[in-house]
């Protein structure tokens, strides 16, 4: 058994910047899958949001109201004032640090527009802002007393009575599964676009914190609200940045038309994410895609060289290398892709994690970042508030178990907790069933694009829950070909399968259930926001006889929802 | 035969693949797969096929498939590269050779143990340390200070470059391109106030003056850094401070 | 498992290489060092000669080494010595920080001036001994 005071599951940017904060007073550790450096923040491209008015006068109230309004009203108004007010707050201590952020002539941070903010408030280091983010903030850690746990799986969290002391996780090297024992655990697992065919996110971005918080007994909040993101390359889902946008790119379709002027004539290719993803769709479905095939193009070629090499090179290197063409004269094919979860583990906006609707806390039990839901994207993100997300709110989550330590203790370790994790990688090691894991995760990820996609009805949604019901029944009769204990990433997968298997129907029965359209939400059979009936959060509870949900008032403080145009 | 299947007449690429399990093995060996059709699969996917529907008790890393990771390092055909961004036909060979990076140790098949490298990484202090208070905003740095480091600071820390590098093999204790490149990120960056201590760090036999300038090094990054480059701007300013009487 | 550094390492890797520009380039310079240094003490022995056989010994040998197949080794020493000289300019250049971005292009700009001065060489040589 180790022990530590506290715990942070996850080595991205939330993790870490919580780990950098608590490691001050507390002796702190690290648990992730990947190498921290390995994380998915690092894929981030276009920049991380604040109202440093760098460009244009700019100010947290504006930033407030795009956010607010770019979440179609579902985003809890004192959490959004909190994460713009101290917005420019957490830049600057991240400059400070070291943060290799693009200037102005100045020589101040550079700013760029971005979808869905009225100004350009996208502070980025060309586009490999998450790149820069991640490395400086881990090298900030190297200095401080951290126990870095690199490579080791998470499983479960050690939850009883409503005081969460550790968790239970497997050295992926060794094989060998351990209890870590704590005062407090800060969840900071990231994603799970992995649930989907077309994605942009990391192979290992398979929501594994969710899969152990429904464990746990814990709900999730909005699941639901998928983003996805416009400008995926074809078939491969891989992200071109927002940020090409924001440099003045275009999105042109197979009649060679920027059809944005159709859907946002006024904010065009900036609009949010979940409008310009509807609108592809749309020229896809009627059959305006390039070629006639399910893509559209994006059209970078009027920036010129120069411009593209300086602002967007890893674009250029990404175009070339997956689809072997080149921004500078050749059409990209594009698609949406599945970017990121708004929904996640529910917590306060100190990051304090909550098992219901009546906000009742885990002790000792905090969570930051994609996989919490504050919520500050509400149903839908705007770009580049998801980096100020994982910076500020692993921030606030360190200060909140600060506070938590000075009134709490080591409570004893729950033998159940040690008990089912072993069982269950046993059973998962030992499998001799007939099934394939990879087979049922593609099946899922299938699944998943076809009919929880962009555009959902209540027929797709059923299939699609009757579909992951049979995955999981499936899942029981895996087979596992590799019996080895030493880096055995055939049983990893096989338990990210699990997790993905477990959210996955949340994410569907809570769609099914939803009967509106709201940011990134869309019921083709329920046209409209319904304010009236669905201005409201879904919490999503796994019981044994199938999910529960339940619902939790959106807090309103200065915008009361009006209609949403671009 | 090379020629018919590089033009499409066959279509059938031989994978041989560096196996070794520690639990299991006492020595390496190399299995062969073939795969029949890689057109537009990268080295990634095709390890992928491997693992998914040939072989699953094939180990290796791999995380975000977008180069920017480095999860994925890995030596096909005796070139260091990224298996996520590599076309396996770029390679132009019928009969691909993957083996682990060399110059580390071993945990399993393809997968190498990193600590050696991230030990040599974290010794060299990379971060910034500026001793002076920061302003209220962010400290001014003018585009042409920013650009001064900016090809340092895309290092994604995969060890492409220091597992190519021959003097790594035979010195182990030689700091390695990417150790290297990361201490001149930090000099190249005016907001750093360390340089002197970070200049003495490099400036010895197992810093700077170990590189035999081979260019193996920029030859393997994936992200087009001249690592190699790097090491010589270190080189010239730490003889530019002894000249000038600032080392 | 086997070290994973120190010469023996060294030596099994480099075979397995791929000879890219530079990787070339450190392999020649080994190379030609080596076969300077050899050179170097056949040299010292032929000139030792003198000390050992104060007769017609030594100009015997001299008459051997002006012979044709001496002419030659003298001439691939020739090119070991522009080659390795050579590629020592061009890491000097690098070390006072110029063209690394060009190392590929210098290495054959170096090696062709190598190749020119051994062809004037052989040229020169040849005139001398009557080959042509």
């Amino acid at each position: 058994m180790k022990k530590h005071d506290v715990i942070i599951v996850g080595g991205g940017l939330a993790g870490l910047k919580a780990a950098w904060k608590v490691s001050e007073v507390a002796d702190t550790a690290v648990v992730s899958k990947l190498h921290p450096l390995r994380s998915h923040t690092g894929a981030a491209q276009g920049g991380i949001a604040a109202s440093l008015g760098n460009e244009t006068l700019d100010s947290w109230e504006e930033h407030m109201f795009d956010t607010v309004k770019g979440s179609d009203y579902l985003g809890d108004q004192d959490a959004i004032e909190t994460l713009v007010r101290e917005a420019p707050k957490t830049i600057y201590d991240l400059e400070h640090l070291g943060v290799a952020f693009s200037r102005t002539e100045e020589g101040k941070i550079a700013q760029r527009p971005f979808g869905g903010h009225q100004k350009p408030r996208s502070c980025y280091a060309a586009d490999w802002t998450g790149h820069t983010l991640l490395h400086t903030v881990y090298e900030q850690c190297i200095p401080k007393t951290i126990a870095f746990y690199d490579e080791w799986f998470a499983l479960s969290l050690a939850v009883k009575d409503g005081i969460c002391r550790g968790i239970v996780a497997l050295d992926i090297r060794t094989g060998e599964v351990e209890a870590f024992h704590s005062k407090a655990v800060i969840l900071a697992t990231g994603g799970y676009g992995r649930a989907f065919k077309i994605t942009s996110n990391a192979l290992a971005n398979t929501g594994d914190g969710l899969g152990m918080a429904l464990r746990a007994g814990l709900p999730l909040e909005d699941m639901e609200f998928v983003q996805f993101h416009p400008t995926g390359l074809y078939r491969q889902g891989i992200l071109l940045t927002e940020g090409a946008r924001g440099e003045g790119g275009y999105l042109v379709n197979g009649d060679g038309d920027r059809f944005m002027k159709n859907y946002a004539p006024e904010k065009m290719e900036l609009a949010p994410r979940d409008v310009i993803s509807r609108a592809e769709q749309t020229e896809i479905d009627q059959g305006r895609g390039g070629e006639g095939k399910d893509f559209v193009y994006l059209d970078l070629r009027h920036l010129g060289e120069a411009k593209i090499d300086e602002k967007l090179p890893q674009t250029r290197d990404l175009a070339k290398s997956f689809m072997g063409l080149d921004p500078v004269k050749d059409l990209i094919p594009i698609q949406p892709t599945a970017h990121y979860s708004m929904g996640g583990i529910p917590t306060t906006v100190t990051g304090q994690v909550i098992s219901d609707e009546k906000n009742t806390p885990v002790a000792g039990l905090f969570a930051a970042g994609e996989c919490a839901c504050i919520s500050v994207h509400g149903a839908n993100r705007l770009g580049t508030n998801s980096l100020l997300d994982a910076a500020l709110f692993g921030h606030k989550a360190a200060v909140a178990t600060i506070e938590h330590l000075n009134k709490a203790d080591f409570h004893p370790f729950p033998e159940e907790a040690m008990i089912e994790a072993m069982t269950r990688v046993k059973w998962v090691r030992e499998a001799n069933g007939r099934e394939s894991a990879p087979k049922l995760r593609h099946e899922l990820q299938e699944t998943m694009t076809q009919k929880c996609g962009v555009f959902r009805d209540r027929e797709k949604l059923e299939e699609c829950l009757a579909k992951v019901k049979e995955l999981q029944k499936r899942l029981e009769n895996i087979g596992i070909g590799d019996r080895s204990k030493s880096f055995n990433t055939e049983v990893t997968e096989a338990l990210e399968t699990q997790n993905m298997l477990e959210f996955s129907e949340i994410i569907v029965y809570g769609a099914m259930q939803r009967q509106e359209c709201r940011g990134a939400h869309w019921r083709v059979d329920h046209p409209g926001r319904d304010d009236e009936n669905w201005l409201k959060h879904t919490i999503a509870f796994q019981k044994k006889d199938g999910v529960e949900l339940r619902y939790k008032d959106v807090v309103i403080t200065r915008f009361p929802p009006k209609e949403r145009g671009y | 035969m090379e020629n018919a299947i590089l033009r499409g007449v066959i279509n059938l690429v031989v994978f041989r693949i560096f196996r070794f399990d520690p639990t299991k093995n006492d020595a390496p060996t190399f299995q062969t797969y073939d795969l029949p059709d890689t057109a537009g699969m990268t080295i990634l996917d095709a390890l992928t096929h491997i693992k998914e529907n040939m072989d699953s008790t094939l180990s290796f890393r791999r995380s975000c498939r977008s180069a920017i990771c480095g999860s994925c390092a890995i030596c096909a055909n005796g070139k260091n590269l990224l298996a996520c961004n590599t076309q396996v036909n770029d390679l132009k060979k019928v009969k691909i050779t993957l083996e682990p990076l060399p110059g580390f140790p071993l945990i399993r098949d393809l997968v190498i143990d990193w600590e050696p490298f991230f030990d040599q990484y974290r010794s060299v202090k990379p971060y910034l340390v500026a001793r002076s208070t920061p302003p209220e905003k962010e400290r001014i740095q003018d585009q042409k200070a920013r650009k001064a480091y900016d090809e340092a600071a895309q290092c994604i820390m995969c060890s492409a470059c220091t597992s190519s590098c021959p003097v790594v093999w035979t010195d182990g204790n030689y700091l390695g391109p990417a150790a290297l490149t990361k201490v001149w990120r930090f000099v190249a960056d005016d907001r750093d106030e360390n340089t002197k201590e970070r200049l003495a760090m490099v400036n010895n036999e197992e810093g700077v003056w170990r590189c035999h300038t081979i260019f193996r090094c920029t030859d393997s990054c994936p992200k087009n850094i001249d690592t190699a480059g790097s090491i010589e701007s270190l080189r010239k300013k730490i003889i530019w401070h002894q000249l000038t009487g600032r080392g | 498992m086997a070290a994973h550094s120190g010469l023996g390492y060294y030596l099994r890797r480099v075979l397995r290489v791929s000879l890219e520009t530079g990787t070339m380039a450190h392999l020649l310079h080994r190379v030609t060092g080596l076969l300077i240094v050899v050179y170097l003490f056949l040299h010292i022995g032929a000139m030792s000669y003198t000390y050992f056989d104060a007769g017609s010994g030594f100009d015997d040998l001299m008459a051997t080494f002006a012979s044709t197949p001496f002419l030659i080794i003298d001439l691939v020493l020739f090119a070991g010595v522009m080659i390795h000289g050579l590629n020592g300019i061009r890491i000097m250049l690098f070390d006072m920080g110029y063209f690394s971005r060009r190392q590929k292009e210098l290495f054959w700009v170096m090696m062709a001036i190598a190749a020119t001065s051994v062809l004037i060489a052989t040229w020169l040589v040849g005139a001398a001994h009557g080959w042509w």
